[in-house]
């Protein structure tokens, strides 16, 4: 048994016989009220995305599983190819195991897989991938006034991400994995 | 660390914020005041983990919120009185929570409909939004056992919260309601306003009763904060009192989702790069 203090990201709770693995969590106390741990799941097989509440004392189950960090090869349009940089093992994983990933895929983007019972559940990405900017149209003066004005702008691996007007096309940028976002520009 | 475009984009959306609170307030006769971030007697709620520091060898904390020192204020004579500042809260993580950040907190005399008016303003002034911002009773928003609300509505308050929840809140004259709201915007909460319990005895009992809960939790016990229940003795009328995550508030207005995308510096120093 384990403590819901003990969540951390990627932790793989078992709740009934089904497998979640926690994609965000966070220990909340407000202000006023008892504390708690409130975590973001993704069901390992159906990949249902569900938010969850956890009081201190509440008993989980936590599955062992083992992270293995993979480099990303190729896909044949179902199955996603990923190899071990020490031992050039490869294995396979199903599209619809890391559907949430495919738009942030490119090649040689080291991930994690996830690994139960010998089987390949699904992939962590990183929290923030770099990618060039291949497309985006040139800022119009007087753009940049307020704060946050964004425009529509083209990765390297065919991802579409609102950038800030000061982005140009050869820009290299981080994209958060979580929210799809831009985060910032690499500095050159 | 991030180049000099992203921090002046980062900053202008602060300044944006800061700017127009700022002038709400000023146009409304408050006064900006300071409050100290290191003090002997840090918040007491049992559920907060206080950043403890030594002061010449002396144990002291990092404030979780302004509260005591602005009551304090409000009990030496001051009015209408806000401030910006950073606080502490040990052991909060996540994407909406960082162990710092910066909160905004009033103080004015007032009823419990005036600061819900005054919140609601502020929030449109800063947001520039004008849209109006539902009012749900406890009730209707679908409060959970965790605080959290289960309702369509994407902007809007929370009211009338339960006597047992009433916290530091005043009841309402029929004593069937706490004078407590909360604001949520786009899934987060942003706010925690009050008319405040002024009553010096029964804050000491409730003190005291968080001192014992705190030393059953095997946390840090602080002393009782004696200058404020003088303090609070003083303040004569209604006094309300609202604290708001600053940080959120900027995230709402430029919809972003995760706090760390809206700070200029990582204060942990380590850009992961991939």
């Amino acid at each position: 048994m384990a403590s819901p203090n003990d969540i951390k990201k990627g932790t793989v709770v078992n709740r009934g016989g089904d497998l979640w693995f926690v994609i965000d969590f966070q220990r909340v106390a407000p202000g006023k009220g008892s504390s708690f741990v409130r975590t973001r799941m993704k069901h390992l097989t159906t990949g249902k995305v569900k938010e969850e509440n956890f009081k201190p004392a509440e008993n989980l189950i936590f599955e062992d599983v083992q992270y293995k960090k993979m480099q990303y090869l190729y896909n044949d349009g179902n199955l996603y190819t990923f190899m071990d940089n020490q031992t050039y093992e490869q294995l396979s994983i199903a599209k619809g195991d890391i559907e949430d990933a495919i738009p942030y895929m490119k090649e040689g983007l080291e991930v994690k897989v996830v690994i139960h019972e010998g089987n390949a559940l699904t992939i962590e990405l990183p929290q923030k991938i770099q990618y060039t900017v291949t497309y985006t149209e040139p800022a119009v003066k007087g753009d940049t006034a307020s704060g946050n004005v964004l425009k529509d702008a083209e990765m390297d691996n065919g991802l579409k991400v609102r950038v800030p007007v000061f982005i140009t096309q050869g820009d290299d940028i981080l994209v958060n994995t979580d929210s799809g976002a831009y985060t910032e520009r690499i500095t050159k | 660390m991030l180049s000099v475009a992203d921090i002046r984009r980062r900053l202008a959306m602060w300044q944006d914020v800061e700017t127009k609170i700022h002038a709400f307030f000023q146009a409304r006769g408050f006064v900006h005041v300071r409050t100290p971030l290191v003090v002997r007697c840090p918040g007491m709620e049992p559920n907060l983990d206080p950043l403890e520091v030594s002061v010449n060898g002396e144990p002291h904390a990092l404030i979780t919120s302004p509260e005591y020192s602005m009551k304090k204020l409000v009990g030496a004579g001051l009015e209408k009185i806000y401030t910006m500042t950073p606080v502490f809260r040990n052991n909060e993580t996540g994407n909406q929570n960082a162990p710092e950040f910066t909160m905004l907190e009033w103080y004015a005399p007032g009823t419990y409909e005036d600061l819900m008016n005054e919140t609601e303003e502020l929030l449109k002034s800063v947001l520039e939004d004008r849209s109006d911002w539902s009012h749900l009773t406890y009730e209707q928003a679908g409060i959970d056992e965790f605080g959290d609300p289960h309702t369509d509505h994407r902007r809007f308050f929370v009211t009338r919260y339960p006597k047992e929840q009433a916290s530091l809140a005043r009841l309402a004259d029929d004593g069937t309601y706490a004078e407590r709201f909360e604001a949520f915007g786009d899934g987060m909460e942003l706010c925690n306003g009050f008319c405040e319990l002024l009553d010096p005895v029964e804050q000491r009992a409730r003190f005291v009763q968080e001192q014992e809960a705190r030393r059953q939790l095997g946390k840090t016990v602080s002393p009782i904060d004696e200058e404020l229940l003088e303090a609070l003795g003083r303040i004569k009328g209604s006094l309300y009192g609202n604290a708001l995550g600053l940080d959120r508030l900027v995230m709402l207005k430029y919809a972003i989702a995760n706090i760390h995308d809206i700070q200029l510096i990582d204060p942990y120093g380590i850009t992961k790069r991939y």
